[in-house]
C-alpha cells in the first residue's frame, strides 16, 4: 500500500476524465505502478536467489574438485609411503647382522675366533695370531633364523665366488629364511643405489 | 461502481491458484512430516548408508637397541579381499591394444603372487556376495605387486604388524605380538605401557564413488602413538653372543643354553642370549617351551660359582683369608649328619690348598670344611644380599626369583651343600648380578635392561643408575677377585677361560640338576662360567651356562663361550689390555 502511494500520489487525486473507462483504467491506473515494484522486487529476488545458488554451485565445484585433489594426493601420499615401507624393510633386511653374516660366508670371510690385540705404547702384541680357518669356536656362518629378511638378490651386484673355495670354508646352510621381493624399485632417477653390503 | 462480472479466464486463473495452492500445501505437508516429524529417524538411516566409521590405527613405538638399531618396528599390511559379486574378466590397455583377461587367468596371476593354488583363490571369489578374504596380512611387496594388476573388484585393508627386521636376534627378550596386536612376554609385554598408543576413530560421509563428501559432518578422534624403547642390549654383541652359544649349544646338545653380558659398574645388560632363540617374526616355528627369555624365566641350582659367594663371606666377615689352609679329601660326611657323604667331582687324595687353591681345584669338601668357620645364619643373609631368592629389579614378564627357602627350613645337609651351590636355585640372570657385585667394589645395583621411553619429541628419557646395595666390602671384592684370578691362571677348566692380554677371573659350575621323576639327583649337569674382566679394574661380566649338557659333563663346554664372548666384549668396548699382574697368593700349602 505504502509503494502505490509514494510512486503516483498526482494520479490518485486527479479526477477522471471519462467515467467508462475510468474504472478499468483507475484499477489498472492504481495497480500497474504496484505490480511493476513487486514485479522488480520479485525479479531482484529470483536473480539473487539464481546468483547465490549459482554462487553455490561454483564454490561447490571447487570444493568437490578439491575434495578429488585431495583424495589423489591421498593415494599418491600412501603410494609414496608404500615405496617407503617397502625399501625400508629391504634396507633393514641388508643391514641385518645375519644378513651382514650371510654375505660374509657368501664372500668366503670367516670370523676369526683368535682376536690379537696390540697394545701401541710398547707395540706388545697379546694373543697368537691365527689364520682363520678350522679353528674351534669359530662361527663361519648365521646361526639365527629372520623370517623377516627379504631377497637382497635384486639390489645387490653378484657376489665373487672364485676365493670361497680357497679358503677351504665349509658352507653352512642358511639358518635365515629369504622371502620374496618385488625385485628393483626404480625412482624417476633410476634404480635406487643399494649399497652393497660387502 | 460497477464491478466487472468475473470472466471465464479470471475463473481458470483462480482455480488454477487454487491447485497451487492444494498442492503448495501438500507439499509444505509432507516437508514438515520429513523435517519434523520424521526427521530423525530418516537422518539415522541416512547417516548409517553413507557414513563410514573408520579406526585410525595408533603406530606402535619401536624397540631400539642402545645404539638405535631398530630391533622391533610396527609396519603396514594388507588384507586382500574381493566382492565375488563383481568379479568378471578383467579389461586393460596395453600400448593401445584392450584384451581381456578371463577370471580363471586373473585368478592365476592372484595365486602365483598370494603363494596360492589357483583353485584356492577361485573358490575364495567365487559366489554372489559383497565380500570375502583373500588373504590377510600380505607384506607390503605382495601388497605393491597385486595393486599393479589393477583388477578393479580386488581391494585392500590396512592392517598393522609388527617386524623384528633382525630376526631371532634378541628374539627371546622382545617377544612377540600375536595377530590381535597382544602383547605376548618379553619386553612388548613389559615396556607396553611405553609402545603401545590410543588408536583414533574417523567417521566421515562418502558417495557412491567412495569419496569423501565435501562439507560432510568429520568427527574425528587423533590417533596416539606409542613411544619408542631404548634398551641397553647392544645388538652386535647380542648377536655374536647367540651365534657363539647357538653353536655351542648345538655341539652339547644341551637343553638349552643362556649367556649374559652384563656392565659391572652401572648394572646394564649388553646382551642376554638365549639357545635355541625364538625369531619373533614367526613365533609358531618355535616350540612354545623355548619361546620364553630363559635368562629370566629358568632357575635351577648354580653349583660351584657360588662358592665364590661363600669364600667372599669368608673374606668380608674376617673368619677366612686368600691363605688359609684346609687339608681337602675326596670325600666328607657333613657334621650332624646321618653320614651323608659329599664328594669333590674328581678323584684325589687329601690336597693341602688354601682357600684360593680350593677355589682353583673347585673343591666341594675344601669349600664345607672351610666355610664352616662362619655360622648359618650369616651365610644365608650374605646369599641374601646378593641377591639370592629375590627377583631383579627389571621385573621381566615371567621373572623368577630362585627358591632360597626361609633358613629355619633349611636341614643340616642343605646348611653344608649350600657353600658349593645346592639345595637352592637361582637364575641365570641372578647369578650374574652376584658377580656383578664382586666386579663392582661389593655393591650389587639393580639390573637394567631399559635405557628409557621416548618423550613426545621423540628423545630417550634416560634413567640413570640405580641405587645399589652393599653386598661385601669393596677391599673384600678385590681380595676375592684376586683369588678368582687363579681359577683362570692355574685351574685345569679355568685356564680355558683366559683371554690373552687381559687378567681374567672367573669361577667355574658343575652343578647336578634334580630328576622330577625320581627326586634325586641325575646324571646331567648344568655347566656354568662367570667370570670378569679386567680383573685389575672389572668392566664387564659374562655368565654363561648350559643346562643339561649331554657331551662335556662339566664347565669345560662352557669356557670356550665365555672366553669368545668376553673376547668380543673387551674388543667392542675398546678395553685396553691389562698391564699389571695378579696378586702372588698362594694355592697349596706344604
Amino acid at each position: 500500500m505504502s509503494v502505490a502511494r509514494l510512486t503516483n500520489p498526482v494520479r490518485l487525486n486527479r479526477p477522471a476524465p471519462r467515467p467508462a473507462p475510468v474504472r478499468s483504467v483507475s484499477v489498472a491506473g492504481v495497480r500497474k505502478p504496484a505490480a511493476v515494484g513487486w514485479r522488480a522486487v520479485g525479479k531482484l529476488a529470483v536473480f539473487g536467489i539464481i546468483a547465490v545458488n549459482l554462487l553455490s554451485l561454483v564454490l561447490n565445484i571447487s570444493v568437490t574438485q578439491s575434495a578429488y585433489e585431495l583424495a589423489h594426493l591421498k593415494a599418491s601420499k600412501a603410494e609414496l609411503g608404500t615405496q617407503v615401507q617397502i625399501l625400508s624393510g629391504q634396507v633393514d633386511s641388508l643391514s641385518s647382522q645375519e644378513n651382514l653374516a650371510n654375505s660374509a660366508a657368501s664372500l668366503g670371510m670367516i670370523a676369526n675366533a683368535n682376536p690379537v690385540f696390540l697394545r701401541i705404547a710398547d707395540a706388545k702384541v697379546f694373543g697368537k695370531p691365527k689364520e682363520a680357518i678350522s679353528t674351534d669356536g669359530r662361527v663361519a656362518h648365521n646361526n639365527l633364523a629372520n623370517a623377516a629378511l627379504t631377497d637382497r638378490s635384486a639390489l645387490t651386484t653378484d657376489l665373487p665366488t672364485t676365493s670361497t673355495a680357497a679358503t677351504g670354508m665349509v658352507t653352512a646352510p642358511n639358518v635365515a629364511t629369504g622371502v620374496a621381493s618385488t625385485g628393483q624399485v626404480a625412482f624417476s632417477s633410476g634404480v635406487i643405489p643399494a649399497s652393497p653390503t660387502h | 461502481m460497477n464491478r466487472r462480472r468475473p470472466d471465464r479466464n479470471d475463473l481458470r486463473i483462480n482455480r488454477f491458484q487454487g491447485l497451487v495452492i492444494i498442492i503448495a500445501l501438500i507439499f509444505v505437508g509432507r516437508l514438515v512430516q520429513v523435517q519434523l516429524i520424521q526427521a530423525p529417524e530418516i537422518n539415522k538411516v541416512s547417516e548409517a548408508s553413507r557414513t563410514v566409521p573408520h579406526v585410525i590405527p595408533a603406530i606402535r613405538g619401536r624397540i631400539l637397541d642402545s645404539t638405535g638399531q631398530v630391533l622391533a618396528k610396527t609396519v603396514l599390511k594388507y588384507d586382500i579381499n574381493v566382492a565375488p559379486i563383481n568379479v568378471g574378466p578383467v579389461t586393460k590397455t596395453v600400448n593401445g591394444v584392450k584384451t581381456t583377461m578371463p577370471v580363471d587367468q586373473v585368478a592365476a596371476q592372484l595365486a602365483g603372487i598370494l603363494g596360492m593354488t589357483p583353485a584356492d583363490v577361485l573358490a575364495k571369489i567365487s559366489g554372489t556376495t559383497q565380500y570375502a578374504n583373500v588373504k590377510r596380512g600380505v607384506t607390503v611387496d605382495v601388497y605393491a605387486q597385486i595393486k599393479a594388476l589393477g583388477i578393479p573388484w580386488v581391494y585392500f585393508d590396512t592392517v598393522t604388524a609388527r617386524v623384528y627386521p633382525s630376526g631371532a636376534l634378541a628374539g627371546n627378550l622382545l617377544g612377540f605380538l600375536t595377530t590381535d596386536g597382544t602383547a605376548m612376554g618379553g619386553i612388548e609385554s613389559m615396556a607396553n605401557k611405553c609402545l603401545a598408543g590410543v588408536d583414533g576413530k574417523e567417521t566421515y560421509e562418502k558417495g557412491n564413488d567412495g569419496i569423501k563428501i565435501p562439507s560432510s559432518v568429520v568427527t574425528t578422534t587423533q590417533a596416539v602413538n606409542g613411544h619408542d624403547v631404548q634398551l641397553t642390549i647392544n645388538a652386535d654383541l647380542q648377536y655374536y653372543a647367540q651365534q657363539v652359544l647357538t653353536q655351542n649349544w648345538s655341539s652339547l646338545k644341551a637343553d638349552w643354553a643362556t649367556a649374559v653380558v652384563i656392565e659391572a659398574k652401572t648394572g646394564r645388560i649388553l646382551a642376554a642370549a638365549d639357545a635355541p632363540s625364538m625369531d619373533p617374526n614367526d613365533p609358531s616355528a618355535t616350540p612354545v617351551a623355548n619361546r620364553n627369555e630363559r635368562v629370566f624365566t629358568s632357575q635351577f641350582e648354580p653349583g660351584s660359582v657360588i662358592k665364590a659367594l661363600t669364600a667372599a663371606t669368608l673374606i668380608d666377615t674376617g673368619k677366612g683369608t686368600p691363605e688359609m689352609r684346609v687339608i681337602a679329601p675326596f670325600g666328607w660326611v657333613v657334621p650332624g649328619t646321618n653320614g651323608y657323604r659329599v664328594t669333590d667331582s674328581h678323584v684325589h687324595g687329601n690336597d693341602k690348598l688354601t682357600l684360593t687353591g680350593v677355589l682353583r681345584d673347585s673343591s666341594n669338601t675344601g669349600i664345607m670344611k672351610l666355610g664352616q668357620n662362619v655360622d648359618f645364619q650369616t651365610r644365608y643373609d650374605y646369599l641374601k644380599k646378593f641377591g639370592a631368592g629375590k627377583k631383579t629389579a627389571i621385573g621381566f614378564p615371567g621373572e623368577t626369583g630362585g627358591l632360597v627357602l626361609p633358613s629355619s627350613q633349611w636341614d643340616q645337609v642343605k646348611k653344608y651343600v649350600s657353600m658349593f651351590g645346592q639345595g637352592f636355585s637361582v637364575s641365570p640372570i641372578q647369578s650374574a648380578m652376584m658377580y656383578q657385585a664382586i666386579a663392582n667394589q661389593g655393591v650389587l645395583l639393580p639390573a637394567k635392561l631399559i635405557e628409557g621411553c621416548a618423550d613426545s619429541n621423540g628423545n630417550i628419557q634416560k634413567s640413570g643408575i640405580g641405587a645399589g646395595s652393599r653386598a661385601i666390602s669393596a677391599q673384600s671384592s678385590k681380595t676375592v677377585i684376586d683369588m678368582l684370578e687363579k681359577v683362570v691362571e692355574q685351574g685345569g677348566i679355568g685356564r680355558h677361560a683366559a683371554v690373552p692380554g687381559y687378567r681374567v677371573a672367573g669361577k667355574t659350575g658343575t652343578a647336578q640338576i634334580i630328576d622330577p621323576a625320581t627326586g634325586r639327583y641325575g646324571y646331567l649337569h648344568a655347566i656354568s662360567f662367570i667370570g670378569l674382566a679386567p680383573a685389575e679394574d672389572p668392566q664387564y661380566v659374562v655368565a654363561v651356562t648350559a643346562f643339561k649338557s649331554r657331551t662335556v659333563s662339566n664347565s669345560l663346554g662352557a669356557t670356550p663361550v665365555f672366553k669368545a664372548i668376553m673376547q668380543q666384549v673387551l674388543r667392542t668396548y675398546r678395553v685396553t689390555p691389562s698391564t699389571t699382574k695378579s696378586a702372588n697368593i698362594p694355592t697349596e700349602w706344604k
